[in-house]
């Protein structure tokens, strides 16, 4: 049977596009395309691949789990520092120590985490308990805060300020919510121990470090508010967080007032010793976190999954082979909820922290591609015998 | 019996004979006719074939395809319906496939965040993902798409049959793109779950759940389309411009919404996409994704299937085609 002919209309686009007879091509499936693709995936992702794993292998990593040690809770705690309240004071927190031995000089910027296991930011309700107007320094209203319920103001009861009587449930926590509550408030600090027998004298809880045993980065020898060091230690703080984080999201440091209880404190008279001293009230000694603290905009960013690190200090000043101590302030509770806490000490590359997947992907996938490639020359060749 | 001849019946017997067909056998009936006598016959039909000319217009008006020559028959089903048939299977696969990637790694990761309903990715890329970012290769793929050339389907009656028997829209046709679905939202979840973990970005900060979840909707999306582009078969202007500004759309969007300081006053995804690009790991995840694995396990399967194991409509594309 011979082509039907119709006559077939003049190619202009218009008439060629409707009629579906546009300038067009079939994909050729051919053998020579294929492999040439092959050769390059395999000739790209080979040498990539290896120069990842060999770039990951230098990293270091090491990590500690110290909230085992003290199992210190909420209820069952130390007297690691005090608080004041009003006339009085209240002790809380446990001092933890961790010893551990370094295998190799670090270079610096050597970098200070700490990881939580099963602990889940990411569920739903808890992942929205902030509110971001209120934290970029927006204006917002007591009803848009709702998503911080149930720690979005005080309970019950009222406040004087000055001469005012407000309810609590009028005046918001700022910043409001669950995730400011709960923000991780360890204190994670580095020593450095001389030799063995000091080592030896100091237990999981001693409370005051022999001499000899000489501080490299005092976690909390940093500012609240300007993240900058109140005392020269070998680490800094600035910069752990998203620069867009210290710029634009969390630029808001609001005052404690009539309208606002933040963690700054507030320096007039209330019968709420809570307000004045910028704790969350009837919580003594949890001080409510300030919205420029690096800290915590770091605790801000939800983690994707129940074991997550996030990044402390950054340790300016190299670190010899030998004995060094972790010492922490434990005031966060992990033990009524089954997790677990690390401290950890890593380096970095290129390619990032310690993660051999991606390298060692590349040079499988490059891999397949060569034997593929191979595969596919030989079946042309005998194929093209035939 | 294969085939039966009934001569002088009414209207009404010729639509009963159609009738009994499609509910005695299942199948579909094209009911074909050119006068009056012939309009309830096809519109009883389930395809309804019209011829304009000698007897008037009537069976014309009635049917839903119009022919002006019953000779024209054949190109009506050979081509056009064939045509529809490649289109229609194409974009109702592709479109179940990337729906199903996307809830599917949901899927996945909702066993990670105790069933709370959280999402991975960000909420305004998820509502713009079927509206904006992959509406065009399915819709592209329904309207341009040819498998075969015309002159081969005029040519070769062997390409026929095969409409008739679930051509493209079989049961394992649909398998087989279920199951790419499956195992490429597993592929997609599980490769990029160490990084999850670490979650490293400028190198030593950690990086929150919308940034690894856009680093997870770039990459399905460009595998998504990737892929879309693996299947087209007819190439011209317009096609090439829809996949390249599909590939563009994206990329400006998380452009654009990544310079927005408030939006709503969400701040989340603020400068997000440009701290992942300043990353080369994330450059390196999406070109493991769209090339290292579409290539060496879709292109070389579809290579190997074509070499080894022709269908006819392979066959016919290379005698046909390689001379285009």
């Amino acid at each position: 049977m011979s082509a039907e002919a119709d006559a077939r209309p003049e190619k202009e686009f218009g008439n060629a596009f409707f009629q579906a007879q546009m300038k067009h091509t079939y994909a050729q499936v051919s053998p020579q395309a294929v492999i040439l693709c092959l050769f390059v995936i395999a000739v790209v992702f080979i040498p990539v691949g290896a120069a990842t794993i060999i770039a990951t292998d230098a990293v270091f990593e090491w990590s500690d789990r110290y909230d085992h040690l003290n199992r210190c809770t909420h209820s069952n705690h130390g007297s690691a520092e005090t608080h004041p309240l009003g006339n009085s004071t209240v002790a809380s927190g446990c001092f933890t120590n961790v010893g551990f031995r370094l295998d190799q000089t670090l270079v610096p910027p050597i970098y200070i985490y700490y990881r939580m296991k099963g602990f889940n930011q990411n569920y739903r309700l808890y992942a929205k308990s902030f509110n971001e107007a209120q934290l970029s320094d927006r204006d917002y209203g007591l009803s848009d805060l709702d998503d911080c319920d149930p720690k979005k103001t005080p309970t019950d009861g009222t406040i004087t300020i000055g001469t005012e009587t407000k309810a609590l449930n009028t005046i918001p926590y700022a910043p409001c919510g669950q995730v400011p509550w709960s923000m991780f408030n360890d204190t994670i600090s580095l020593f450095r121990v001389p030799d063995e027998a000091t080592a030896a004298a100091i237990s999981q809880d001693t409370p005051v470090l022999p001499s000899g045993v000489t501080p490299i980065c005092v976690g909390d020898a940093f500012s609240r508010s300007t993240n900058k060091p109140t005392v020269a230690t070998g680490c800094v703080k600035e910069g752990i967080a998203f620069s867009q984080d210290v710029e634009s999201r969390f630029k808001a440091n609001p005052s404690s007032s009539a309208s606002a209880w933040t963690g700054n404190g507030y320096t007039g008279v209330t019968d709420n010793a809570f307000f004045n001293e910028g704790y969350y009230n009837n919580e003594a000694g949890h001080r409510i976190p300030l919205i420029p603290d690096e800290d915590f905009m770091v605790w801000s960013r939800i983690a994707p999954l129940a074991d997550f690190r996030k990044p402390y200090r950054k340790i300016t000043v190299g670190l010899q082979r030998g004995l060094y101590l972790w010492r922490i302030l434990e005031r966060f509770d992990t033990t009524s909820l089954g997790a677990e806490k690390y401290a950890v000490l890593a380096t970095t590359a290129w390619i990032g922290t310690k993660n051999p997947t991606l390298g060692a992907l590349y040079l499988t996938m490059g891999s397949i591609s060569l034997v593929l490639a191979f595969g596919f020359v030989g079946m042309y060749i005998a194929r093209s015998k035939e | 019996v294969s085939s039966a001849v009934c001569c002088r019946l009414t209207p009404l017997q010729k639509a009963n004979v159609v009738n009994m067909f499609q509910t005695k056998t299942g199948s579909t009936a094209l009911a074909i006719g050119d006068g009056a006598n012939d309009v309830s016959m096809i519109q009883e039909g389930r395809v309804g074939v019209g011829i304009m000319g000698l007897e008037g217009a009537q069976a014309a008006l009635a049917a839903d395809y119009a022919i002006p020559r019953f000779k024209h028959l054949k190109r009506l089903c050979c081509v056009h319906g064939r045509y529809a048939v490649v289109r229609n299977s194409l974009c109702v696969e592709y479109s179940f496939y990337k729906n199903m990637i996307i809830a599917l790694v949901q899927f996945i990761y909702s066993n990670y965040c105790g069933y709370s309903g959280q999402t991975l990715m960000d909420g305004w890329l998820l509502a713009f993902f079927n509206f904006a970012f992959t509406s065009i290769p399915p819709l592209f793929l329904g309207v341009f798409d040819k498998d075969v050339n015309e002159d081969a389907l005029m040519n070769e009656p062997d390409m026929f049959p095969g409409l008739a028997d679930g051509l493209y829209f079989d049961g394992p046709t649909l398998a087989r793109w279920f199951g790419e679905a499956i195992i490429h939202s597993i592929v997609l979840f599980y490769v990029t779950y160490p990084t999850m973990l670490a979650g490293d970005v400028q190198q030593f900060r950690v990086m929150d759940i919308n940034m690894f979840g856009t680093v997870l909707m770039t990459s399905t999306i460009y595998l998504v389309l990737t892929k879309n582009v693996l299947h087209i078969r007819y190439w011209q202007a317009v096609q090439v411009g829809g996949f390249v500004f599909s590939y563009l759309l994206y990329l400006v969007f998380v452009l654009i919404y990544a310079a927005i300081p408030s939006l709503f006053g969400d701040t989340i995804f603020y400068y997000s996409t440009y701290t992942l690009m300043e990353d080369p790991k994330y450059w390196m995840y999406l070109f493991l994704f769209v090339i290292g694995m579409l290539f060496p396990i879709d292109v070389a399967a579809m290579f190997v299937q074509r070499q080894l194991f022709p269908t006819i409509v392979d066959t016919m594309q290379d005698r046909y085609e390689s001379s285009n």
